[in-house]
């Protein structure tokens, strides 16, 4: 049981802190820096979040994406084949992102993201030394062959051949972050989240791809992460019928998604998304750990493969309410840890510890409850 | 002869440099609201000017005063407060809104900015609102709990502003909803929302909407009631005008015809074939001709030569077929109440 981030963390600055990534930028396109100086403050801002992350508790980090573009561009434009073209709303959000072009059929030719998980590993051993603790392991996120697909302009390409390829690219990305070892690389299909129940085609096409993208990687631990909605429609033997070790699902904007959670092979890790990183509005604290101890209980499958995070990227929310939702997020995981309902009802609502304390108002240990005497004196 | 192709722009043009500093020092508190305000007017003034001396047929005041076009409306409303930044795109961040009370409309916000702008000018100046669901997407809600209470309480508050500016004469008003084409399963919230703002409005009620799954959203998009939809169609292709030949547009039509987002300055001949391309799906006194959305990303520079190509093009095809410029009547036209076409015995 811990908590990680979905990914994407907010680049913005604390209240009453100057904004020195906007500021760099601005400098940077009217050639005042260079981009190795620009890089300099994109380093000290991974630091930054990095820290944020670990001092919440968190315990499996990111860089907080603070460097990409967006999540399709950052990749694409490490890709042959695609140029960059106008802004596209992502899914519903006011959030916009540069869509691609495929030219031709994309081409994996070197690492895309490789490096930025080795500064952002090392930057967690750092901290960590700081700190005088363990080097957290950092995740590596990357969007996925179907999402990439769907969200660019496949051009003459055509979307199949487009997804396909992308597949063979992802895999190949896969493959070099699991070399630099990876402790967890995380695939973003978000886009699952629109396949409709009569899209057999789509359905189709996105089960091709993630099993291209996934080949030969079955001694990685590869999580599959589905945001923006729910991915009932998409299926779960869809879900589930590949190699992904854990499943990050929204259950604020898909609660749908505990269907999928129930379906879940028990050996798999589930990470609730149960934060809402869409709205300022702090979560409640007892339905985060309701969740953990509910997708814990799916097909007896444990708390030590169960997780909690926000529901979406963090990025959609000020830092400084991000940064309380990260906190909340650490002390909840830290809280669903306790197995013991005693040990549990003395940190939250008793009412949320149980179907009978729910009933009660209060907790009322084994031992106090009706009958316990006579319980006791008929054991052997 | 027929009339039409009247040439027009979203609403924001870029705030010149002068002012962008100015902003940033009151911001700081280093300047005052007098020193601020006198700034404003006098940009407000110089983009006036500018489209007049272009032959622009309906102006906006540029938004000068206005930082982002949610957040603007609801610094002036009861119920919320501002939070910290958030990105938008790029390099892009604006303060995202928090609903922590009911929301409503303590004064006019937006009127006397129009009555200076159309002071300036003969021509009709659009007043300009942003829409409530637009307002309601684009802000965090720590009160409701309920999107369509959110979304109906703002409707109210925009409705009154709405029916003061057209009380202050404006001929045109723009309820922005660039949020409306993100949820398909919301677009009937967007029209309920927009029937209580534009009830009784006596002016041209047009509603623009940007950068969404247009595919997808039409043709439901036609039930929102306004008389004009104003889209972006030069950053998509002009893709959805070929819908329009199987399922007909009922309203008109605001035509965008340059990219906002690009710094390239299209053709003349290229945003003249856009507008062609609508004539052979729409006549030409249902077509208004501008750019795809708001022009203040843009350099001042850019957004002027952007607007020169939207007014020569529409020049040019007017020239070819003959149609003149003649303003349409302002007040509610038949498309307003027409959504769109039901199947046969539906």
């Amino acid at each position: 049981m811990f908590a990680t981030l979905v990914g994407a963390y907010p680049r913005t600055p604390l209240p009453g802190e100057p904004f020195r990534l906007r500021a760099a930028h601005a400098r940077l396109e009217r050639g005042e820096i260079d981009d190795a100086a620009f890089r300099e403050t994109q380093d000290e801002l991974v630091r930054e979040v990095m820290a944020e992350q670990m001092d919440a508790g968190l315990e499996l980090l990111t860089d907080g994406q603070v460097r990409w573009e967006d999540q399709q561009t950052a990749v694409a434009r490490g890709l042959a084949g695609f140029e960059i073209t106008g802004l596209l709303r992502y899914f519903d959000t006011n959030t916009y992102f540069r869509q691609p072009r495929a030219a031709e059929e994309p081409r994996w030719e070197r690492p895309v993201t490789v490096d930025d998980w080795r500064f952002a590993q090392e930057t967690a051993a750092l901290l960590a030394a700081e700190r005088g603790t363990a080097a957290p392991p950092v995740k590596q996120c990357l969007v996925g062959p179907y999402t990439l697909g769907r969200l660019s302009d496949a051009g003459t390409v055509g979307r199949e051949r487009l997804t396909l390829a992308l597949a063979e690219a992802v895999n190949a990305e896969l493959r070099a972050l699991h070399a630099a070892g990876t402790p967890v690389i995380q695939l973003d299909e978000n886009a699952l989240t629109l396949i409709g129940a009569e899209d057999d085609a789509e359905r189709a096409l996105a089960a091709e791809a993630l099993r291209r993208a996934t080949a030969g990687l079955d001694d990685a631990h590869l999580c599959l992460s589905v945001t923006m909605g729910d991915a009932v429609a998409a299926g779960p033997a869809l879900l589930f019928d590949l190699p992904f070790r854990s499943y990050l699902f929204d259950l604020i904007a898909g609660p749908g998604n505990w269907e999928l959670i129930a379906q879940a092979p028990r050996e798999r890790g589930i990470v609730c998304g149960v934060a809402d990183a869409r709205n300022t509005r702090p979560d409640d604290e007892p339905v985060m750990i309701w969740a953990a101890h509910y997708a814990a209980s799916t097909g007896s499958r444990g708390l030590e493969r169960v997780a909690l995070a926000p529901s979406t990227s963090l990025e959609y929310l000020p830092r400084d309410r991000a940064r309380a939702k990260v906190r909340a997020l650490g002390e909840a995981a830290r809280k669903a840890a306790i197995t013991d309902p005693e040990e549990l009802a003395k940190v939250i609502d008793p009412r949320a510890v149980d179907a009978r304390s729910a009933a009660l108002g209060f907790y009322q240990p084994p031992s106090e409850r009706p009958g316990a005497a006579a319980r006791r004196r008929s054991r052997p | 002869m027929s009339n039409g192709l009247w040439t027009t722009s979203v609403g924001s043009f870029p705030k010149p440099p002068e002012l962008v500093k100015a902003r940033a020092e009151h911001a700081a508190g280093r300047l005052g609201d007098e020193e601020l305000h006198a700034l404003e007017r006098r940009a407000t003034e110089d983009w006036i000017r500018f489209q007049e001396e272009l032959g622009v047929d309906i102006l906006v005041d540029g938004e000068m005063y206005r930082g982002d076009m949610a957040t603007y409306f609801a610094e002036e409303m009861a119920g919320f407060e501002i939070g910290g930044l958030v990105r938008s795109y790029g390099n892009r961040y604006y303060h995202k809104p928090i609903a922590v009370g009911p929301v409503r409309r303590t004064h006019p916000i937006t009127v006397e900015a129009w009555q200076y702008a159309q002071s300036l000018t003969e021509r009709p100046v659009k007043g300009m609102l942003t829409g409530p669901y637009t307002i309601a997407d684009w802000s965090f809600d720590e009160h409701y709990g309920s999107r369509r209470e959110f979304v109906l309480d703002l409707a109210r508050a925009i409705h009154e502003e709405a029916m003061d500016l057209a009380a202050a004469g404006a001929r045109f008003v723009q309820i922005d909803e660039p949020a409306a084409s993100a949820r398909m399963d919301e677009l009937p919230l967007v029209a309920e929302a927009m029937a209580i703002v534009t009830d009784g409005l006596a002016a041209h009620a047009i509603t623009h909407i940007c950068y969404g799954d247009f595919m997808r959203a039409y043709p439901t998009m036609l039930d929102i009631p306004v008389d004009q939809v104003d889209l972006e169609m030069a950053n998509s292709g002009y893709d959805l005008l070929e819908r329009f030949r199987d399922v007909p547009f009922t309203k008109a039509i605001g035509l965008g015809v340059v990219d906002v987002h690009s710094h390239r300055i299209e053709s003349v001949e290229e945003a003249a074939d856009g507008i062609r391309r609508a004539l052979e799906v729409l006549p030409p006194e249902r077509i208004f001709v501008d750019p795809d959305c708001g022009l203040k990303t843009r350099t001042v520079e850019e957004a002027r030569e952007k607007m020169r190509v939207v007014v020569e093009a529409a020049r040019r095809v007017r020239a070819e077929r003959g149609i003149g410029d003649e303003l349409p009547a302002a007040g509610p036209t038949p498309g307003r109440t027409l959504g769109a076409p039901r199947p046969a015995g539906a």
